[in-house]
């Protein structure tokens, strides 16, 4: 019987073998059992949002970002053989030209800019950013290594901004716009990019300094990119990323001396699901929702 | 022990230990036949027997099994035996598993062995069970286990028989269980007896200490609480146990916390307690009657709370009786429990708009009735058993977006505020029938009825004996469960919601084992191993829609949204222990198992799907006093839905970017492999007529972090540069490296 056989065994056998199966446990727990989730891949990326010089005055130039999605540590720019844009109106097409992004040792983590630059005056070589108009639509072409990528873009209306007051609720109000569903709205204090669907915003009570609330019309192609992170591309195809366009309007408005977060808020009422996520917080202010 | 005795009439007889002390607990038993019995509080037992020749065993945890061959005359006159066992200092001393108590395909988990294992803080049952084969504890920092693939929803707990809802403290990091009070743990996995139905993976009953003749007493001190146990025998047959613990490791944190200015609202350590109560009488005339009392409390700790808030507290309430009756060739045992598990949280909020204030009660409140009567009755070579039972629930979950985000923390709507109800009535029998000296045959059938509905579970064991200690298992059950949780929960969870289903989860289980398990002398050492194989087929199963939406096909259960989906389990596994009669001791187990999902036509891996599960326990005693122990747990990782591709998000200015992560197929990969090792020593002495224990523990002894979860963008950071990265980019991590020390005096 195994039981007799073994018997002579003592406490220093034993302890051997059971240092041994530790021993064994060690040099097992130092191993990593699972591959490196590294994947590199060579599908495309198209980033660009097309807005009119008035949207954004202080940035005069356009830019897109044309990338291999490469590995998911590393960004890998990529270079298109046609990177066309043209007005559907007339065919007219725009000046878009590469510009090489500084290069940097082993890659970036983060793009750094855009590596295609539409310049703000128009040129022999083609339209300009200031041909840009909002209720026009583009077409996009980019062809890189063989991949075809198009896409289609309408710049929406401005939104009209108007301030209203029942004296004791200030806000400033817009009006719906076709291909909008949401917006994007800034001002002291509230520089989220958390798209909403109201069309208003509740202004302090107390109006003391005067600061300027900025309001951007999303196009339904960059707004659900914008908010939705299962969405991997919008307004284009055959690539990930998204070809959308945006309209702003900013209005100087009144506002409390002392803004602090979240003190530019929408109104409540569950007007919608972005909205009602947002209009309660905790007393002790510990832990945004 | 006598070799002869006589037939038909009633066999009696006591069991000793080699010091004349009686062993109560004991199973006596006809080794190849149906009759059997248990010694009393005074070690004594009675029985039945037949006319020729035949093996009696007797069998008790702590001591070696005897086995001897009685001869019974043809007339008929009673007879006493005396049994002596010999103390199996091995099993006691450094096992993890010892045998079984002579019920197949059963493991059990003594109190004993668990004061061994390297504890987390105290000893915990719940934790060195994860050691057993087939017993997977996915997520260690939360003290619930898988079953042989199941979720960890889909087993029983019962204490005395009596089923309990959440037995968990600290956030379920640790049992609601103070183990001086328990004598042993039974796992039945891959096969129910027709009397337990409602759980698909199996049960893990709970047996609480059984006082001898003597009173026993029990003070424990370490770095989380204090406890202290007494089991006093009193005059007229009466026993009664009692056993306290309250922790005051949360209010040393809280109150160092207060005093260093320290701000936050959050849970600091959450503080628990626990009381059990068992009051027993035993009569001559074979009745039995017992009543259980017991209550776990969890409250957190916060800094600023307002003066109208509630801080998180949770617990549960259980109040059982057990009767029963033994008469020499059938016996009855009816139970009835209620229970009550409890979470409630009161907050006061802000709405901004408005400036004003609103308070918000959470609240779980969940009450279960449950009652049967069994009756058995032995004949010759047929043990027949039926009995009838009910099960009547009413849950009430009130909850909103942060209670369900912060303390439940599993895939349970957002907000909630219903009430729900449940009566389940249900019938079984089922008989063994020993079919020559090798055969055994158990077959019966458990039938439930739920809203005008029948569903009926049968069973299937059959037994095969080679030769002594060589023994084959053969199951095949069909199970059904009637509730469901909103999928796994996340570490710091509290007691989770359990919905009510109409239809109920399906399993068919399979199950082939083999056991090697030699008896041997207090002289000698000893190897034992066992095998199995195994296939679970999941006609039902509940996958709980994130959120509670409802869609096509989804069944609403108490406002929570279940797909119905199947799944399927297979797996083998091998034990194999060895222990030498100076007290070392050595176990290892692996376990092979896949756990698998069908989720839109494809076979996905559970969230708790390990591949391989390697766990090695072993105590040696380097003295009289000293001595050492060691526990490690190897497994594959948890499947994970890996990265595929990155892209972006652009900024409006175009010239800033947000990642945003396109995953591959879900599930498709897997963390990396979890390896924890936990040393512990103790040491023992005796002074003032009282056995003392002093221990120290490490757990995760190697510092190894074992990641929970990703966090992708810190993982390929770091996948690119590693020196700025110790935890190879895990999200939510394992048990880190911790010490501990305890103290404990029992006389």
């Amino acid at each position: 019987m195994v039981g007799v056989r073994l018997s002579r065994l003592r406490v220093s056998q034993g302890a051997t073998l059971a240092l041994g199966i530790l021993s064994a446990f060690t040099l097992l727990s130092s191993c990593d059992a699972a591959k490196t989730l590294n994947p590199r891949t060579e599908e495309p990326i198209l980033l660009l949002v097309l807005s009119d010089s008035a949207s954004n005055p202080l940035q005069p130039q356009l830019t897109a970002l044309l990338a291999n999605s490469g590995r998911p540590s590393r960004l890998e720019y990529r270079l298109a053989q046609t990177f066309r844009m043209t007005r559907e109106r007339d065919g007219a097409e725009f000046a878009w030209r590469t510009s090489p992004p500084p290069p940097r040792p082993g890659g970036a983590f983060f793009p750094s800019t855009g590596n295609y630059v539409l310049d703000e005056r128009s040129s022999a070589a083609g339209l300009g950013r200031e041909a840009l108009r909002v209720g026009e639509t583009y077409a996009l072409e980019v062809v890189s290594e063989g991949r075809r990528i198009i896409g289609s873009a309408r710049i929406p209306m401005n939104p009209t901004l108007k301030l209203e007051s029942d004296g004791v609720v200030h806000r400033v109000v817009w009006q719906r716009i076709p291909g909008v569903e949401r917006f994007l709205v800034f001002g002291p204090g509230l520089d989220a990019f958390v798209p909403i669907t109201d069309t208003f915003v509740v202004l302090p009570r107390q109006p003391g300094t005067t600061s300027t609330v900025l309001v951007f019309a999303l196009d339904s192609s960059y707004g659900q990119y914008l908010r939705d992170s299962t969405v991997f591309s919008a307004g284009l195809q055959g690539a990930y990323g998204v070809f959308g366009a945006v309209s702003a309007s900013s209005i100087d408005v009144a506002a409390a001396g002392k803004m602090s977060a979240g003190a530019l808020q929408t109104l409540p009422a569950g007007r919608s699901p972005e909205v009602t996520s947002s209009n309660r917080t905790r007393t002790t202010g510990a832990r945004p929702e | 022990m006598p070799r002869t005795a006589s037939a038909q009439a009633e066999l009696t007889g006591r069991v000793t230990d080699s010091q004349g002390a009686p062993i109560p607990g004991a199973a006596v038993a006809e080794c190849e036949g149906s009759i059997r019995t248990y010694t009393v509080r005074n070690g004594t037992f009675r029985m039945q027997l037949r006319p020729g020749v035949f093996y009696l065993c007797v069998r008790r945890i702590g001591f070696l099994a005897r086995r001897d061959t009685i001869r019974v005359g043809a007339r008929a006159y009673s007879d006493t035996l005396h049994v002596v066992l010999e103390a199996a200092a091995n099993e006691l001393r450094g096992l993890v598993v010892t045998s079984d108590r002579g019920e197949p395909m059963t493991s059990t988990l003594t109190t004993a062995t668990v004061r061994q294992a390297p504890p987390l803080g105290e000893a915990d049952i719940f934790r060195t069970m994860s050691l057993l084969p087939e017993v997977l504890q996915a997520n260690d920092i939360s003290g619930r286990v898988h079953l042989a693939g199941g979720a960890s929803d889909e087993h029983a707990i019962t204490l005395d028989g009596h089923p309990l809802q959440s037995p968990f403290h600290a956030a379920n990091l640790i049992g609601a269980f103070n183990v001086a009070a328990l004598d042993r743990a039974e796992l039945r996995v891959h096969h129910l007896p027709a009397d337990r139905d409602g759980h698909l993976s199996g049960d893990i009953r709970l047996e609480t200490l059984r006082p001898g003749l003597k009173p026993s007493r029990e003070l424990v001190l370490t770095l989380l609480s204090a406890s202290a146990t007494i089991a006093q025998p009193l005059p007229g047959e009466v026993d009664v146990l009692v056993s306290g613990r309250t922790s005051y490791i949360d209010k040393v944190l809280a109150s160092y916390l207060r005093q260093s200015g320290a701000q936050g609202d959050d849970l600091i350590f959450p503080g628990f307690s626990d009381l059990l109560v068992r009051a027993g009488r035993q009569w001559r005339s074979g009745w039995h009657a017992e009543a259980l009392g017991y209550v776990t409390r969890d409250a957190a700790s916060a800094l600023n709370v307002q003066s109208d808030e509630q801080p998180a507290r949770w617990g549960e309430q259980l109040a059982g009786v057990n009767l029963r009756y033994r008469a020499p060739s059938w016996s009855m045992h009816a139970l009835l429990s209620t229970s009550r598990a409890r979470a409630e949280r009161r907050e006061l909020f802000r709405a901004l708009a408005e400036d004003s204030a609103e308070l918000e009660d959470s609240r779980i409140v969940q009450d279960w009735t449950t009652g049967s009567l069994t009756l058995e009755r032995r004949l010759n070579r047929l043990q027949l058993r039926s009995g009838i039972g009910f099960r009547v629930r009413e849950h009430a979950h009130r909850w909103g977006e942060l209670f369900a985000d912060q303390l439940l923390r599993s895939a349970v709507p957002p907000a909630l505020d219903t009430v729900t109800r449940q009566t389940i009535a249900n019938a079984f029998a089922d008989g063994v029938w020993r079919v020559g000296e090798r055969w055994a045959v158990s077959g019966g059938a458990h039938v439930s009825r739920i809203a005008s509905s029948w569903y009926t579970a049968p069973r299937l064991q059959l037994t095969y004996t080679w030769a002594r200690p060589l023994a084959m298992h053969l199951a095949f059950d069909r199970r059904h469960q009637f509730d469901a949780i909103a999928g796994e929960p996340l570490e710091g969870s509290v007691t989770q919601p359990v919905f009510l289903l109409t239809r109920p989860r399906v399993a068919d289980v399979a199950a082939l084992s083999v056991d090697w398990h030699p008896s041997a002398a207090a002289s000698q050492s000893q190897l034992r191993a066992s095998a199995a194989v195994y296939a679970r087929a999941y006609r039902d199963r509940t996958l709980a829609v994130s959120g509670g939406t409802y869609g096509t096909g989804m069944d609403s259960a108490g406002g929570a949204g279940f797909l119905r989906i199947p799944g399927r389990t297979f797996g083998a596994q091998l034990t194999a222990s060895f222990a030498t009669p100076t007290g070392a001791a050595v176990q290892l187990s692996y376990t092979g198992q896949r756990a698998s999902e069908k989720i839109n036509d494809t076979h996905l891996p559970t969230a708790w799907d390990s591949p391989h599960q390697l766990s090695a326990f072993t105590s040696l005693p380097l003295s009289s006093a000293w001595r050492v122990t060691a526990a490690a747990q190897m497994r594959s990782g948890t499947a994970v839905t890996p990265v595929a591709v990155r892209t972006f998000v652009p900024l409006l200015d175009n010239n800033r970017y947000l990642t945003r992560f396109v995953y591959g197929g879900p599930r498709s990969a897997r963390l990396p492999g979890y390896a924890r090792v936990d040393l512990g020593a103790q040491y023992e002495w005796s002074a003032r007529g009282a056995d003392w224990t002093f221990s120290m523990q490490i757990v995760n002894a190697l510092a190894r972090v074992n990641g929970l979860e990703y966090d992708w963008r810190q993982y390929f950071a770091c996948v690119d540069r590693p020196e700025f990265c110790s935890a190879g980019g895990a999200e939510r991590r394992s048990l880190p490296l911790l010490p501990s020390l305890g103290v404990s005096v029992r006389w």
